[in-house]
């Protein structure tokens, strides 16, 4: 498969118009469009799906927030949707198409990841979707210094440049994360975490992408430090204009970066809506005893209950809503069948909960529709206090 | 013990059905030779027939019964020596990078000197001290070979002590109360059991080799019969020039296959230590049947393509033109 | 600095005083290898009483966890004193059986800190043996230890082996441990910061459950503020070893009087509030430490001269609230400019 040039078509069929014909110098509202995209790990009788249909998409400029706790395929996610998951991870159907442009073109080219050749795929790595990944040590060469690093990534990528300019260039991108120029001369080890996280931002907008996938980039980090770096790529955001996937467990994180949020649970998305709506009324009673589990900093303290139960097993998943058994407003329909993910509203949110759908068997928990937080309700005497 | 579940590859069959082979023969091999390996009762030079299938030595003695007898003796001063030196290379490793400081300088020294001394020259000297009588004795020779040979693993085990010293689980059992020697022996010791396995298999090798080699230049006693001593009985009879192959070379393939069958089960046991080692989750059999490349590139996810799910979106819609 | 009592149950089981550990560390020049001395934990007194949870907030580098280490002595200290309900411990003398039955410290990670190649029951029973449990009793003892955790029931667990469960089990066995040779203290050190946001409140309901039914003196240490407000009867937080501000319940989250305090509180992510973040420009991650003065002056906002001379002593901001900032002395140097909420000039507490 070649990259497809794409000047005048309309991208979305679905949501555009099949009449209306764009003009040659449109580009499609997306960055990334995940259709139908399924990841096993292993074959046969010990094949275990990590991520089981999930379809989304990102538009330009936007931050979507991929939230969800260990076993929830998030990350498994990114990883075989970028195409760098390792075997025994196994990509087994859907697409991946990400419509990447170049300066000074109108237009834009397609690509499908899953479909694309080794030598596509190199060409769009780093210069047009870059990945930060947790533990910003081990991703760095320990004995080569922070400047080798950048060198050889522009070296690759902008054959054209000097070395001079690329120094030059270094030294920017460093000063754009905050670091000073001196720390170009280090070894990774001679920086704490955080420098270290910095450096990895850097070196991830060095060939200005359009997309920055970050995979926990902070869990590691103290809370000052998470402060400092989150505050750094809103900022960085809003001069460098590239849409991000954030993944992370902490969902009040999320809530505070991202324009929408996607919560997975079990290798499927439960529940996908813009961020303060997600924050303010949760639709999936996942998403509420996520939020729920955090205590919060205001307010009279009362006795939270997260949510009972562990996190799924991956290799022995119940049937029906993956989710019923943790779940206290599990009816007799969630046992047999798994909910499907359907829009509710208007704002493009969407939800895989059987509450949600035409005839449930019970109305909608009014928590489920407007969350009670700490700060709206009077002490109830719980154990916390 | 489920930390020692091998991976079931073809190369730990056929060395543990070398190593089963052997050990089968050490047990009854004395009972089934056909004659005295000592008696000179037969002509001498005979080439393998029906009757000698291995032929005779110059002295008359029947060759295949030398074999199957000296098969105990040569495998069982070969494991009591393993055995040996892997409880004092468990003991010395795992006490010197539990304790560090000075004990392990003191014991790290103890065995940097054993393993920079030859370990042969060592062993001719030590046995060139012992009392003739001994010389027979395989306990006492299988002591002195393990002497030479635990330093090596000791070195390997305390570096993986040191490393597992630092771990939670060993400052959850100081937390508890539990003893010293039983964090050690209880605690760090079953995490190193497949380094143990391969350390053991190690040691026999290496005594396996050094026995043959003490009886090969005389230095055991030259009636107890072992494989090493048949080579040398063959040696020192110009067996190789006059053209006896009978004689010295099946005692070598045995010494050939006794290490092969051990350095095959030393494969396996890489393999379940370093997964990296390991095919990475699917097998070449399972990538064939799914049709995807045989080898896995870093960076590159395989992809699973069926009849159902074709390249749709691969090729989007063309432009309408206005 | 004594604590204030509120109820006549709450007896005091450990208490430490001036408790210091110095490490020796060797930096590596180009010409020559010099020893650097890094104040882990720096004169930190307190009380652990039944009945009551104490927070103890810091990030990595405070000293929080080699505290815990050292009341659970297995640490030793460099200097300073400990006592076990009332009874002076020396510090140099040899950890004992006893004290380890009372005093008792959970681990961060469980999947670490529960050795692979054993079952759950050998987790159990070893600490019961070694404790004085008959043999034939053990069994039940553990059983009875992991139904105190909530894994129920405690047959389906005891032949499991530790990556046959998830983590907030695994640290249940972990508590149940800790608590199966029935300790006076019980001492967690982030005990939840390595598991699943859904099973944390779960483990921080038990701690508290623990507390308040079996009146255990519970220390909580955490990174994690937010818990610290929601389980804690008195509250601590550590900077470089030392103790910044303390405050009996969550005053000191409410209303913050140390700088470092409010830095951290600022950066907790907050979706109900999102505009009140702290917004700090620069290179101000480097965990800057002074050697004279105030520890934090290096990255404190408000950092006065006399902030780099000299080390704060404690003083009282409110009742049961101490803030180690020359802040909140009863002659600032400096008019204050910063709205620090709640401030009180109170006398200056003793200064050790």
């Amino acid at each position: 498969m070649s990259i497809k040039r794409l000047d005048p078509a309309p991208m979305d069929e679905e949501r555009d118009s099949p009449r209306l014909v764009m003009p040659p110098t449109t580009r499609s509202e997306f960055v990334l469009d995940v259709k139908n995209f399924s990841v096993d790990y292993g074959t046969g009788d010990q094949m275990v799906r990590a991520v089981n249909d999930v379809s989304l998409t990102l538009r330009r400029s936007t931050v979507l927030g991929v939230a969800g706790e260990s076993g929830s395929g998030k990350s498994t996610f990114v990883y075989a949707m970028t195409r760098l998951l390792r075997a025994p991870g196994l990509i087994s159907g859907g697409t991946v198409n990400l419509h990447t442009t170049t300066k000074g073109e109108i237009g834009e080219e397609v690509l499908d990841l899953v479909t694309a050749s080794e030598k596509e795929l190199r060409k769009i790595r780093w210069s047009h979707v870059a990945i930060v990944l947790q533990s910003a040590l081990s991703a760095l060469d320990p004995v080569v210094r922070i400047a080798r690093e950048f060198d050889e990534v522009l070296k690759t990528h902008r054959p054209e440049m000097s070395k001079k300019q690329r120094r030059e260039r270094a030294e920017a991108l460093l000063a754009t994360v905050g670091l000073n120029e001196d720390r170009l001369d280090r070894f990774p080890h001679e920086l704490s975490g955080g420098q270290r996280q910095r450096v990895m931002i850097a070196l991830a907008l060095a060939l200005d992408p359009e997309l920055v996938i970050m995979d926990e980039p902070t869990t590691a980090l103290d809370v000052v430090t998470q402060r400092e770096i989150i505050n750094e790529l809103q900022d960085l955001r809003s001069r460098f204009d590239f849409a991000m996937i954030f993944i992370t467990h902490d969902l009040s994180l999320l809530v505070e970066l991202a324009d929408e949020i996607v919560v997975m649970y079990a290798g499927s998305i439960v529940e996908r809506a813009p961020a303060n709506e997600l924050y303010e009324a949760p639709r999936h009673p996942y998403t509420l005893g996520l939020l729920n589990s955090f205590p919060p900093m205001h307010g009279a303290r009362q006795e939270l209950t997260g949510i009972p139960g562990s996190p799924p097993d991956l290799s022995n998943l119940p049937i029906g809503c993956k989710f019923h058994p943790r779940c206290s407003y599990a009816m007799a329909r969630c046992v047999h069948d798994e909910p499907p993910l359907v829009s509710v509203g208007d704002t493009g949110r969407s939800v895989a909960c059987w509450l949600h759908v035409e005839g449930a068997e019970r109305p909608v928990p009014v928590e489920l529709s407007r969350r009670v937080t700490s700060s709206n309700t009077s002490d109830t005497g719980g154990g916390a206090s | 013990m489920n930390a020692l579940r091998l991976p079931r590859s073809p190369k730990v069959l056929l060395g543990a059905g070398i190593l089963l082979f052997f050990i089968i023969m050490t047990v009854i091999g004395p009972l089934l030779a056909p004659d005295d390996p000592s008696a000179t009762s037969f002509a001498p030079n005979l080439t393998p027939s029906a009757h000698h299938w291995l032929g005779t030595t110059s002295l008359g003695q029947d060759i295949f019964s030398q074999l199957l007898v000296g098969a105990r003796a040569t495998m069982v001063v070969a494991l009591l020596a393993g055995l040996v030196a892997t409880v004092l290379s468990m003991t010395i490793g795992i006490t010197a990078g539990y304790f560090g400081g000075v004990s392990d300088d003191g014991l790290t020294l103890l065995s940097n000197v054993f393993l920079a001394l030859p370990g042969l020259p060592l062993l001719i000297v030590i046995d060139s001290y012992l009392p003739v009588g001994s010389r027979s004795n395989a306990f006492v020779i299988g002591l002195i070979i393990s002497l030479t040979g635990w330093a090596w693993g000791a070195r390997v085990l305390r570096a993986q002590t040191m490393s597992l010293r630092n771990r939670d689980f060993v400052e959850a059992a100081r937390i508890i109360g539990e003893k010293r020697y039983r964090i050690m022996f209880s605690e760090i010791a079953p995490n190193l059991l497949p380094i143990l396995a391969s350390s053991l298999l190690f040691t026999v090798l290496y005594s396996i080799g050094a026995y043959v080699t003490l009886a090969y230049i005389g230095l055991t006693s030259t009636s107890v019969w072992n494989w090493g001593t048949m080579l040398y009985w063959a040696q020192s009879n110009n067996a190789p020039l006059s053209g006896e192959w009978y004689w010295f070379v099946p005692p070598g393939i045995c010494i050939a296959l006794v290490g092969t069958g051990l350095a095959l089960l030393n494969f396996g046991i890489d393999e379940f230590i370093n997964p990296r080692l390991r095919a990475a989750g699917l097998t070449s059999r399972q990538r064939r049947a799914l049709g995807l490349p045989r080898r896995v590139r870093l960076g590159l996810t395989p992809v699973l393509r069926t009849g159902a799910t074709k390249k749709t979106v691969s090729a989007p819609s063309r432009a309408v033109s206005p | 600095m004594s604590e204030t009592n509120d109820s006549l149950e709450t007896i005091v089981q450990l208490s430490a005083r001036h408790l210091t550990r110095h490490f020796t560390t060797r930096v590596h020049g180009r010409f020559a290898t010099t020893k650097r001395v890094v104040r882990a934990v720096d004169d930190v007194s307190l009380d652990l009483s039944t009945g009551r949870v104490t927070a103890v907030v810091g990030e990595s580098g405070s000293g929080k966890s080699v505290l815990a280490r050292m009341l659970a002595r297995i640490v030793k200290p460099s200097s300073g004193e400990l006592s076990l309900e009332g009874t002076p411990i020396a510090v140099g003398a040899r950890r004992t059986i006893d004290y380890a039955s009372k005093v008792q410290l959970v681990l961060q990670d469980p999947f670490a800190s529960n050795n692979p190649v054993h079952r759950v029951r050998h987790s159990l029973e070893r600490p019961l043996l070694l404790h004085g449990a008959n043999k034939g009793d053990v069994e039940e003892l553990a059983k009875a230890a992991l139904a105190r955790v909530s894994l129920e029931p405690p047959e389906r667990f005891l032949d499991r082996y530790p990556h046959e469960l998830s983590g907030g089990q695994l640290q249940r066995v972990s508590i149940a441990r800790a608590l199966c040779v029935r300790p006076s203290v019980l001492l967690a050190d982030e005990p939840i910061s390595m598991l699943d946001v859904s099973v944390r409140l779960g483990i921080l309901n038990l701690l508290r459950g623990l507390c308040d039914e079996e009146h255990l003196a519970v220390m909580y240490i955490t990174h994690d503020i937010a818990s610290a407000r929601y389980l804690a009867d008195e509250t601590i937080v550590m900077y470089a070893g030392q103790i910044v501000e303390r405050s009996q319940g969550t005053a000191l989250v409410d209303a913050p009087t140390h700088p470092y305090t409010q830095l951290l509180i600022a950066s907790v992510p907050n979706p109900s509030d999102p505009m009140s973040q702290a917004r700090e420009k620069g290179e101000h991650s480097t965990f800057a430490i002074a050697d004279v003065g105030c520890r934090f002056a290096p990255r404190c906002p408000y950092a006065m001269d006399v902030c780099r001379t000299t080390d704060p002593p404690d003083f009282q901001v409110g009742e049961g609230h101490t803030s180690r900032c020359w802040l909140h002395a009863n002659e600032p140097e400096a008019v204050v400019e910063v709205a620090l909420p709640e401030r009180r000039r109170e006398g200056e507490t003793t200064k050790t």
